[in-house]
């Protein structure tokens, strides 16, 4: 059986799946239950009505033979006819049967509660409490099965009764065919000889529908203790368990393998096992499948006939002259060939050695063509600016330091981008661009870049402009560090 | 290779995913068509008590909904309420096709229709019979229109992890592994102390946790699997 949690009406179709599975030995061990019990009624008791009460009365019994069928059947093979007689006797004593016939008799949750008292072997209050816990969340659905089992019961006789009708041949009357139907529904009197036929139909519908109560009830109960227990769980820990031990097996194998040294074996038994798969792909090749051939006819250039060389004496020396030219030709292409190699090594060591150091330089016109020409709201393009850029700003020095700060900064990143060719990317900040600066210019030039940013960010988002002394000693010092004509 | 019992059928997709429908039984499916009984029955019932004021008309228009309701209603349930008649949503069954796609109309009205058949000799004696004995649960409505009833939540609904300090894994859980692990952490709850502890001690060589504590290392491991972290 499928373990997983089912919902439990799902969980009581399943009895249907296993009826259906083990009908053979379940569907006779109830016949073989019910038929002594229903002859002896029968013979015993004069009233038809009171033998068939008599029968009906006694499915607990019927119902602890199914199930110990059903059980065996699931935990192992379905017992043999012979085998079950034998167990009846201990299943008459051990299963609370007394109760089940009398004060249990009419309990809903029959089917349900049976397996705490013959499998678990559960008896008075520890049954019960077994029971109520067990019955927590089935209680809909063990009665909605013993409703519909009733159901399923009188639809068979009823079924028969039609069926009968249906069937009854042409030379009987509707009168005759009447009276056997009602024979068969109600054994009502005037039927006449027909009398026993309602018997019978009930008989064999209990026959037919109890190990369908019976099964349902089980699977019932089956889910209601996996739910409870998670036997699924148990048994997937378990799989996944030989699963990981088989997974570390192969490992240690070959470990003590290599320890003790006996590769050979190995290497036999790989071979082994590449002869057994060489086998096995000519066996998948010689299916059906690919054995399917087709000509083709293609043009191919005709093979030219082998020139024979024609050898004499004379040629002898002049053949190993040209056998040592062929050979000097091979060390020298061999040669060409390193000399390419290691040519091919230089250019790839300088091409990363520029591109670790971040400067990659292209050429000066396409370098121009990707100049930014606005950074921070600035602009930066180099027509933008006076030429005379230091001294314009040394004289609004005293009167707008802002003015000249913003002078110096724009001439100075014009510097940067055109002269020294320093990319500036989309998203720096005023720190970024300094960092730049640091790492790429000397340390004198760097420094006063960085007071320049310094002076122009206090002043720009700050609004705290520096003393115009050093705002002048800025603009002084300006041309030695970012006019275009100063050293890079 | 080993057949388990089970009530479930699977349909490979050409996408190479194995759908799995799980078939009603004839219980739940009795109940299904009582309820729609009663509830038929009492529509009819009410519409009698009105439109009999009505006179021979009320009558006729009465049979005209008795037919209506009889042949085409559970039909038109099925087509437009998502393959489930009032009887079949309250028990959560609902009809499919045989593919698993959902029912139209033509599958509808045939096992509707058919009904009629499956009622034969009397009481729904052959649907019953056909029910038990096909492997699907079908009657023969079912059989001819090549449909199938199927639960539409089938298992428990999962229920929340317990809250625990996230832990990984010792090595890394393929999916089965994973899943087993956070199916154990919804259910814990479920289960008495002594009974996840013992199968929670199973999976020593998954947790590497120290004797005893397998079943709050399962719970840690399901909490950082679910994604939580500390």
């Amino acid at each position: 059986m499928a373990l997983r949690p089912r919902n439990p009406w799902e969980g009581a179709d399943l009895g249907v799946v296993m009826l259906r599975a083990w009908w053979r030995p379940v569907y006779s061990a109830m016949v073989i239950a019910v038929l002594p019990v229903a002859l002896v009624a029968h013979l015993l008791i004069e009233q038809p009505l009171i033998a068939l009460v008599v029968v009906w009365w006694f499915k607990p019994l019927y119902d602890r033979v199914v199930l110990h069928v059903m059980a065996r059947a699931l935990f192992g093979v379905a017992p043999s006819l012979r085998a079950t007689l034998a167990d009846i006797p201990s299943l008459v004593r051990a299963t609370g049967l007394a109760g089940a016939l009398s004060l249990r008799r009419l309990e809903i949750a029959r089917s349900f509660n049976l397996p705490v008292r013959q499998l678990e072997r559960q008896a008075g209050a520890g049954a019960a409490a077994r029971e109520r816990l067990l019955g927590r969340r089935a209680g809909a659905q063990t009665s909605a099965l013993m409703y519909c089992c009733i159901a399923f019961e009188t639809i068979a006789v009823v079924s028969l009764a039609a069926l009968a009708n249906l069937l009854r041949p042409a030379s009987m009357d509707a009168d005759a065919g009447m009276s056997v139907i009602v024979a068969i529904l109600f054994g009502a009197g005037d039927a006449g000889s027909w009398h026993w036929l309602n018997n019978v139909a009930f008989i064999a519908a209990y026959c037919a529908v109890e190990p369908l109560y019976v099964g349902c009830g089980f699977a019932l109960y089956l889910n209601r203790r996996t739910a409870l227990e998670a036997w699924d769980l148990e048994l997937r820990f378990r799989r996944l368990s030989d699963k990981a031990r088989a997974r570390a097996a192969p490992a240690l194998v070959l470990l003590a393998a290599v320890v003790a040294g006996t590769s050979s074996f190995f290497c036999a038994e790989t071979a082994q096992a590449a002869q057994s798969s060489r086998e096995l792909i000519e066996e998948v090749l010689a299916a059906p499948e690919f054995q399917q051939y087709r000509t083709q006819k293609v043009w191919r250039p005709r093979e030219r006939a082998e020139r024979q060389p024609r050898r004499s004496p004379a040629l002898d020396l002049a053949s190993w002259f040209s056998s040592l030219a062929t050979a000097a030709a091979q060390i020298l292409r061999v040669l060409a060939y390193a000399a390419l190699a290691y040519g091919l090594v230089i250019v790839l060591r300088f091409l990363l050695e520029r591109l670790r150091e971040g400067a990659w330089r292209t050429a000066p016109a396409a370098r121009a063509a990707q100049a930014p020409e606005m950074i921070f709201g600035l602009d930066v393009r180099p027509e933008a600016l006076p030429p005379d850029l230091a001294q314009l700003a040394a004289a609004a020095a005293a009167s707008d330091p802002r003015l000249a700060l913003s002078l110096l900064y724009r001439g100075a990143l014009v510097t940067l981008i055109h002269r020294d060719r320093m990319r500036i990317e989309h998203g720096d900040t005023e720190a970024d661009c300094v960092r730049r600066v640091e790492a790429t210019h000397a340390h004198e030039r760097s420094e006063y870049f960085a007071r320049l940013v310094t002076a122009w960010t206090r002043t720009a988002y700050g609004h705290r402009p520096p003393q115009s002394s050093h705002v002048i000693e800025l603009c002084t010092q300006w041309p030695r560090h970012f006019s275009a004509d100063a050293a890079a | 290779m080993l057949h388990l019992l089970d009530t479930v059928r699977s349909i490979p997709t050409p996408e190479g995913i194995e759908l799995t429908l799980h078939l009603a039984g004839p219980v739940p499916r009795a109940v299904a068509w009582l309820t729609d009984f009663l509830l038929r029955l009492g529509v009819l019932l009410a519409a009698a008590w009105v439109l009999g004021m009505l006179g021979a008309f009320g009558w006729s228009a009465i049979l005209i909904l008795a037919f209506l309701l009889e042949w085409l209603a559970m039909a038109a349930f099925e087509v437009w309420a998502d393959g489930a008649t009032p009887g079949k949503r309250a028990l959560g069954l609902m009809v499919l096709h045989d593919d698993g796609t959902p029912v139209g109309w033509p599958a509808a009205l045939v096992r509707n229709l058919l009904r009629a058949v499956d009622f034969l000799p009397a009481a729904y004696g052959f649907g019953l019979a056909a029910m038990l004995l096909n492997g699907s649960f079908k009657r023969l409505g079912d059989i001819a229109a090549g449909t199938v009833v199927v639960y539409r939540e089938p298992g428990e609904r999962a229920a929340a992890i317990p809250l625990a300090p996230p832990v990984p894994a010792p090595r890394p859980l393929d999916l089965d592994e994973q899943r087993a692990v956070m199916d154990f952490a919804e259910r814990s709850a479920l289960l008495t102390p002594e009974r996840a502890q013992e199968i929670a001690a199973l999976t020593t060589a998954l947790t590497g946790a120290p004797a005893g504590r397998e079943h709050q290392r399962l719970i840690e491991i399901a909490n950082h699997l679910s994604g939580r972290r500390a």
